[in-house]
């Protein structure tokens, strides 16, 4: 249960930076958490800001033009000691080729469109702004089926047409082995979350999302300030090394909390019969089930009717709107979403229109047009994993034009780099950091979404627009 | 003790599903000396069936599609019978590799044709029936429970108190002698495939719903190994011998869950096999088995 969210989430960082006032508090890398919701009034539509904290919704600036970058970098970068076999695969006179693995089928899809992916969005950067620097932008994306074998085949193919930039949407196990591939074949790979302990110590791939030990920490954090540390906390996970670290994460957070964690229980990822574990989930009342959504819907088929604990996780997926329609009617259930972008926790809801009051109000409207215009399907009915393609896109565009008109792979890394604690161009005011080290992140939010009636929904009933602007560890 | 009692009672609850699946196991290999693999993914294939027709725009109630699904399992095993009766003279782990290949076939135009993701089907009867201690005991399961010892039972004494039943053992026996005697042998294989497949897919259509979802394969993936080993337990040649097979893996495989499950991936298949091997070297035929 991870995701598209991870591509969305590197670019929705990226794009989101743009234009964004931040805080002293956060570019200093204060340590201390942010726990900021933005509040709309369902009656007026204002932005009432009722849980003030050091990220003010006021301080949001204009996410700001895509053309509004700055300089471009002309300075010769050295590339003499590349570690790419290539610098400029990928690229040609009239095209840059960006090329992702989604799971647009399988175990927890996101079922759209390849296109909606993010061509959508560089088809309107082709024909509106006549691409980047004369070059025309192509954005594959190639279903991986949500399993390893089908990552490593759809990067593969990726290859055989030549890209620029790999990505990796989501899924931990395939996102590991892409990874792995990307040091075998040393081509960029920027990806979703996974644990910093599963990769860490590859050389050319980057952590788009905020890692399983990340996300797990704020969860404990969140859950901790949502139902206090006198409930008692367990851990359903899936029985696999790639699921450990965030778990241990979350216990020690727990712990530092205060809060009793009181069960682990490992279950084998084609496990279908859960008895011993309701037997030993009893007198849990949060549960942390980081499994995958087939046991999920399993679990609550399952589930003795008198035991009705909190489940949360991290990641989930598109996948979970199947799960969503197939859990009980009574079930609590709050979840992490990170595929949102980052630093001013903008999100975009199908069902509501944005109140003109939200600040990110107008770009969700340009959001909308390039949709409408360029999207593959007719009649468009955009949803909010749409507006995450569209904001990575855009993320992708700035960093294609912070490259400059002569990119190379060696210059995408430096600007990787270069995103740490400061303020750029690209990326003013928001921190974002994507350097290869094993202990940094990219995402700094995540969205809130909770279970209601079937649907998941960040509509809390009240109004309230759920996000979680965090600082970094 | 407590969790004793719980892993005892798990067992029986899911030992059940297990002994259900392998009376279909057992009745073919009790008429045919095969090992039909196929049914399982006969079963399978019911259940998208089930599912297709209680979703728009068919919505058929749940019970006139389970009727619906079950005899079009019947033809499907019937049909696998025609398919493989070229192979009628091969030697039987010839036959039963060729069932395989057939699951497999089964299995990816499952992929193909409907994709991998789960879904769930609607139950007979939802719901849970009882508790005790802190096992509930859902309606599907305690399904399972009284059609797998009704239906080991009633065919029991199908094989042993009726002319047609007798022939069925007869064919296992010498076809030829059958032949011989003016007994219809085809008649006789057919309705032998058709009832393992259509007992297969009852035992999907009640424990789908009871377990939550299904996806391609799902019958193979869920119940092969457990039900074979509960045929093999309770005799491969006893059809109440499934229900007590399916009993005895079930709780073994649960001991090893609540005791072990926690920490140690994967110890209920050593239990699994454990068993087996245990009830092997006492009893060579099983439980209750014994040479036909």
């Amino acid at each position: 249960m991870k995701r598209i969210t991870s591509l969305l989430a590197l670019f929705a960082m990226l794009i989101t930076a743009c234009g964004l006032k931040v805080p002293a508090t956060i570019v200093a890398g204060d340590s201390q958490v942010l726990d900021d919701t933005v509040v709309i009034d369902p009656n007026t539509g204002a932005v009432v800001d009722t849980d003030p904290g050091d990220l003010d919704p006021g301080d949001l600036g204009d996410v700001g033009d895509v053309g509004d970058v700055g300089d471009t970098d002309d300075g010769v970068i050295d590339t003499a000691g590349s570690i790419f076999k290539s610098e400029t695969e990928g690229i040609t006179k009239d095209r840059i080729t960006v090329c992702a693995h989604v799971p647009i089928t399988g175990a927890a899809p996101i079922p759209h469109h390849e296109n909606r992916f993010g061509q959508f969005y560089f088809d309107y950067v082709n024909q509106e702004l006549g691409g980047v620097y004369g070059r025309q932008v192509t954005f594959r994306a190639i279903d991986d089926q949500y399993y390893p074998a089908g990552a490593r085949k759809a990067m593969t193919e990726c290859a055989s047409q030549g890209a620029f930039i790999y990505f990796g949407a989501a899924g931990t196990d395939q996102i590991v082995s892409v990874a792995k591939w990307a040091e075998e074949k040393q081509v960029p790979y920027l990806h979703g979350p996974t644990s910093v302990k599963d990769i860490g110590g590859l050389h050319y791939n980057v952590h788009a999302g905020p890692t399983y030990e990340y996300q797990h920490q704020l969860l404990a954090r969140y859950l901790v300030k949502r139902f206090g540390k006198d409930v008692t906390y367990g851990t359903v996970r899936v029985d696999s090394p790639f699921f450990q670290a965030g778990v241990e994460a979350f216990k020690a957070e727990l712990a530092k909390l205060g809060a009793t964690h009181a069960v682990e229980i490992k279950v084998q990822k084609d496990e279908k019969q859960f008895q011993n574990v309701f037997f030993d989930l009893a007198g849990v009342d949060v549960v942390n089930n980081f499994t995958t959504p087939n046991i999920w819907i399993n679990m609550m088929a399952q589930k003795p009717a008198t035991y009705n604990p909190w489940w949360t996780a991290v990641s989930p997926v598109a996948g979970f709107n199947i799960v969503a329609a197939a859990l009980p009617d009574s079930t609590k259930a709050v979840v992490f979403q990170h595929f949102q972008p980052a630093c001013e926790c903008q999100t975009y809801r199908k069902a509501a229109p944005p109140p003109k009051a939200l600040p990110w109000y107008d770009d969700i409207q340009e959001f909308l047009r390039i949709f409408r215009t360029y999207s593959p399907e007719q009649d468009p009915d955009p949803d909010d994993f749409d507006y995450s393609s569209y904001l990575s896109s855009k993320g992708i565009h700035r960093l294609l034009l912070q490259a400059g008109p002569e990119p190379t792979r060696t210059k995408l890394w430096a600007l990787f780099d270069s995103y740490k604690e400061k303020a750029t161009k690209t990326f003013p005011g928001c921190p974002g950091d994507f350097s290869r080290s094993d202990d940094r992140i990219g995402a700094w939010s995540v969205n809130i979404m909770e279970l209601r009636n079937k649907t998941w929904t960040q509509n809390f009933g009240d109004g309230r627009l759920a996000n979680l602007c965090v600082d970094r560890i | 003790m407590d969790r004793f009692v719980n892993a005892v009672l798990a067992g029986i609850s899911e030992g059940a599903t297990y002994g259900l699946v392998a009376l279909g196991i057992v009745l073919v290999y009790k008429a045919t000396r095969v090992l039909n693999f196929a049914q399982a993914e006969i079963a399978t294939y019911s259940l998208y069936l089930v599912w297709l027709m209680t979703e728009p725009p068919l919505n058929i109630p749940v019970f006139p599609a389970v009727i619906i699904g079950l005899i079009i399992a019947g033809f499907a095993g019937g049909a696998t019978e025609v398919i493989l009766r070229p192979l009628s003279a091969a030697p039987r782990l010839t036959v039963t590799v060729a069932t395989l290949g057939l699951a497999f076939g089964l299995g990816a135009a499952q992929v193909v044709q409907f994709g991998p993701d789960p879904h769930p089907l609607p139950a007979l009867i939802s719901g849970e029936a009882f508790v005790i201690a802190r096992i509930p005991f859902n309606w599907g399961r305690v399904l399972a429970l009284i059609i797998t010892l009704g239906l080991g039972i009633a065919l029991y004494l199908f094989f042993k108190r009726t002319l047609f039943g007798l022939g069925v053992l007869a064919a296992a026996q010498d076809q030829n002698a059958l032949k011989l005697q003016g007994v219809p042998y085809n008649r006789v294989s057919i309705f032998t495939w058709s009832t393992g497949a259509m007992l297969t897919a009852l035992a999907a259509m009640i424990l789908a719903p009871a377990i939550g979802s299904f996806t391609p394969l799902w019958v193979t993936q869920t119940f092969l190994v457990p039900s074979l080993a509960a045929a093999l337990v309770g005799g491969l040649t006893s059809l109440p011998g499934a229900f007590v097979g399916g009993l005895v893996v079930g709780v073994a495989q649960n001991l090893a869950k609540f005791y072990l499950g926690r920490d140690l991936g994967g110890a209920e298949f050593a239990a699994v096999f454990a068993a087996i091997l245990l009830v092997l070297l006492l009893r060579p035929h099983g439980l209750l088995g014994k040479e036909a």
